[in-house]
């Protein structure tokens, strides 16, 4: 074997020293340098991993250290495989194997995004108990109070006949958060209603002006019920740790990126939610099957919120926004698109 | 023998090193993307080794005066802090989620956790390191970290900002007079009026880009009112743009200033550091960065990072008076990786 030429440190002292390092018999290595002449048993040397083009370095047992750039001399110096995994370095210097790996990762978090987190996160929230989901947004209903909601101003018995709807809805939604409805005004909202994750439903009296009978309604509030009771919330607080460790792992080296690593669960946050929505959906159109309603009245209802609202978000492209497009959602197309066209009722 | 002493002697210009670079983009792509798919094949676990073997990467390609750094982290000690560190994460996240009075009551332990962390992290990170065979060091004590990260910051919001440069000037001093290179502890020089200095520009600079995005803001809700549809993302982009582009500027001004204010007062015993990062060039690379990362859906980070590194090395530089030789070996302390694990996991910055 030809000598490798590289520089001596004594660990003493931050000299370095010309040296030449060369085979000692079978076993051992020999080092040269200006004031020193050293061996060494091969198996006592730690030799470093090849990385790139870095230098390599052989720390010896008193903690001197010999450094080359050729790294090529120094794996010939080990006995096969025996000394130094160099498998990774191998795999790294492949580029059909760094293609292939580029590619099985982005398989891997594409599939992860779009099949595993939703599944694990759904299977934690089952094993969590229900209490967890009054804690998310305990608060919520008051704070929405104070900002945007007003009290609502439909008549006593208007009110009293809507609440006496939902408990019924309630009553046979199956088990988990008790369910409640609450009734509101808001300029701001519209006509809309949502739920708060710990069982409050909240319609506004712009919808229940807009309905055309309480089918529709029912519709809307089953929609509602749909969120509660698949615990969308916790899923999607889960869904949102799951894709921040993810992309922690991803980018996590890149401290200058923070910012935009931020963004990556923000953008998915908003494909979770979409899909939650298509969930939700599934769980009115279901009710009403079950109840003998006929399920476009869902989607009637659906579009007319989106033409009430001029739509602005229907711009949006699909992955900014939080909910699916209405034509897609509703399938407007053979009652809805009808309905579309027509100039809206005041 | 008059040569023994040439320290002492009529002192001639000191000789500039530079730090040198050798990293490349695709070198580091490989090294990443390997990374991450046996990262994702051991379910994690190899994460530790990653970790150790790109900052092997990092260090052995930054060299100055013909040898390159080197980074001596075990895994198995990183994958053992990295546990500790999930489980805590796992704990305190869910802690908040179920009653936020609960963290509530945690913030005072973690605001006696963070100097704490950041000691053991910085203590385990100077370590790990070593050039020419000798190691790095950080002899900071814990009642200098909680001054550090505590005191001094806690001053300075009482006196509504006024003592925050002081405050990271502290913590600049904490960070780098601690530091040693074998037994040759570091010293930092930089005076608290060059800190006032940057603070007092950054400040009107970020005040400038905070207009400046207010007034795009407020440009374009006013063309939503007159136009009926906002349906090209043309006007969005722009609008995007005006406001990203300012904020960008300001934060490459802090971020050079602040490098070159810390960075350049390092005194290592008779050579000192240059550093003379620029704003613009630095704001070029940050958003060519983040164009490239958002085009290739996160798959030039590893080119940006190389061009980022690359870039500050550039602009480093050891003013060397007499040679690099005669630094001798420090005293050898224990340190886990404990802590800096907690810190990463955490996402609890040192500040340089």
């Amino acid at each position: 074997m030809a000598p490798i030429h590289g520089r001596y440190f004594d660990a003493q002292r931050s000299r370095p020293v010309a040296a030449i390092l060369s085979c000692d018999g079978e076993e051992g290595v020999r080092l040269q340098a200006e004031a020193v002449t050293r061996s060494d048993v091969l198996s006592t040397v730690v030799i470093s991993d090849r990385i790139g083009a870095i230098p390599r370095r052989l720390r010896f047992p008193d903690g001197a250290l010999f450094e080359t750039d050729d790294n090529d001399a120094i794996d010939a110096l080990l006995p096969g495989a025996r000394m130094s995994p160099g498998w990774v370095h191998r795999l790294e210097q492949r580029w059909r194997v760094v293609l292939l790996s580029l590619l099985a990762v982005v398989a891997t978090c594409g599939l992860f995004l779009q099949f595993g987190m939703p599944w694990l996160a759904h299977r934690v929230a089952d094993a969590l108990p229900p209490g967890i989901d009054a804690a998310i947004g305990a608060r919520s209903l008051e704070i929405l109070d104070r900002s945007l909601l007003l009290p609502s101003a439909l008549p006593e018995a208007r009110q009293q006949q809507l609440n006496d709807l939902f408990n019924r809805m309630a009553a046979d939604a199956g088990s988990g958060q008790p369910l409640r409805l609450v009734l509101r005004d808001s300029k701001a909202l519209g006509a809309n209603a949502f739920a708060l994750p710990a069982g409050t439903v909240i319609l506004t009296d712009s919808l229940v002006a807009m309905s055309r009978d309480d089918e529709e309604l029912q519709a809307v509030l089953a929609h509602e019920i749909g969120h509660v009771r698949q615990r969308h919330a916790l899923r999607q607080l889960l869904q949102g740790a799951g894709v921040s460790a993810m992309s922690v792992v991803l980018f996590g080296d890149l401290t200058s990126l923070s910012a935009l690593t931020g963004a990556v669960p923000l953008l998915l946050q908003a494909k979770h939610s979409r899909d939650f929505e298509r969930e939700a959906d599934a769980f009115a159109r279901r009710w009403l099957a079950a109840h003998r309603i006929a399920t476009h009245r869902f989607d009637d209802i659906l579009c007319r919120m989106t033409i009430e609202r001029n739509d602005d978000r229907a711009d949006l492209p699909d992955y900014l926004s939080t909910h699916p497009a209405t034509q897609d959602r509703a399938a407007c197309a053979a009652g809805g698109s009808r309905i579309i066209r027509e100039p809206a009722h005041p | 023998m008059e040569e023994a002493v040439p320290a002492v002697a009529s002192a001639p210009a000191p000789r500039e090193v530079a730090f040198e670079f050798r990293a490349t983009g695709s070198e580091y792509f490989r090294i990443w993307i390997v990374n991450l798919l046996l990262t994702i094949v051991t379910l994690g676990i190899y994460s530790a080794w990653a970790k150790v073997r790109r900052l092997r990467y990092f260090y052995g390609s930054t060299a100055l005066d013909g040898t390159s750094f080197d980074y001596h982290a075990d895994p198995k000690a990183i994958l053992k802090g990295r546990l500790i560190a999930v489980l805590a994460y796992v704990v305190f996240t869910f802690a908040g989620r179920i009653s936020p009075l609960l963290t509530l009551a945690l913030l005072p332990a973690l605001m006696f956790a963070v100097p704490w962390l950041v000691l053991r992290s910085r203590r385990f990170h100077l370590r790990m390191t070593s050039w020419r065979g000798l190691r790095f060091h950080f002899h900071g004590e814990y009642r200098q970290a909680l001054a550090a990260y505590v005191g001094w910051v806690l001053l300075g919001s009482l006196t509504l900002g006024i003592l925050i440069p002081l405050s990271m000037w502290k913590r600049a001093n904490f960070l780098l007079s601690n530091a040693a290179y074998g037994s040759q502890r570091f010293g930092f020089t930089t005076t608290v009026g060059r800190f006032y200095r940057f603070y007092l520009l950054g400040f009107l600079l970020a005040i400038g880009a905070m207009l400046v995005a207010v007034a795009v803001a407020a440009g374009g809700f006013a063309a939503l009112g007159t136009t009926p549809k906002a349906g090209t993302p043309g006007p969005a982009l722009v609008g995007i743009a005006a406001v990203l582009v300012p904020l960008v500027v300001a934060g490459a001004y802090f971020k050079a200033s602040l490098a070159n204010a810390a960075y350049g007062g390092l005194a290592i015993g008779p050579h000192r550091v240059r550093s003379t990062l620029r704003t613009l060039p630095l704001t070029g690379i940050i958003l060519t960065n983040l164009l490239g990362i958002v085009f290739t859906l996160g798959f030039y980070a590893p080119w940006a990072k190389v061009r980022l590194l690359r870039y500050q090395l550039s602009q480093t530089v050891l003013l060397v008076d007499g040679d690099l030789e005669a630094f001798t070996a420090g005293v050898a302390d224990d340190s886990t990786a404990v802590g800096e694990e907690i810190s990463e996991i955490f996402d609890i910055d040192f500040g340089l």
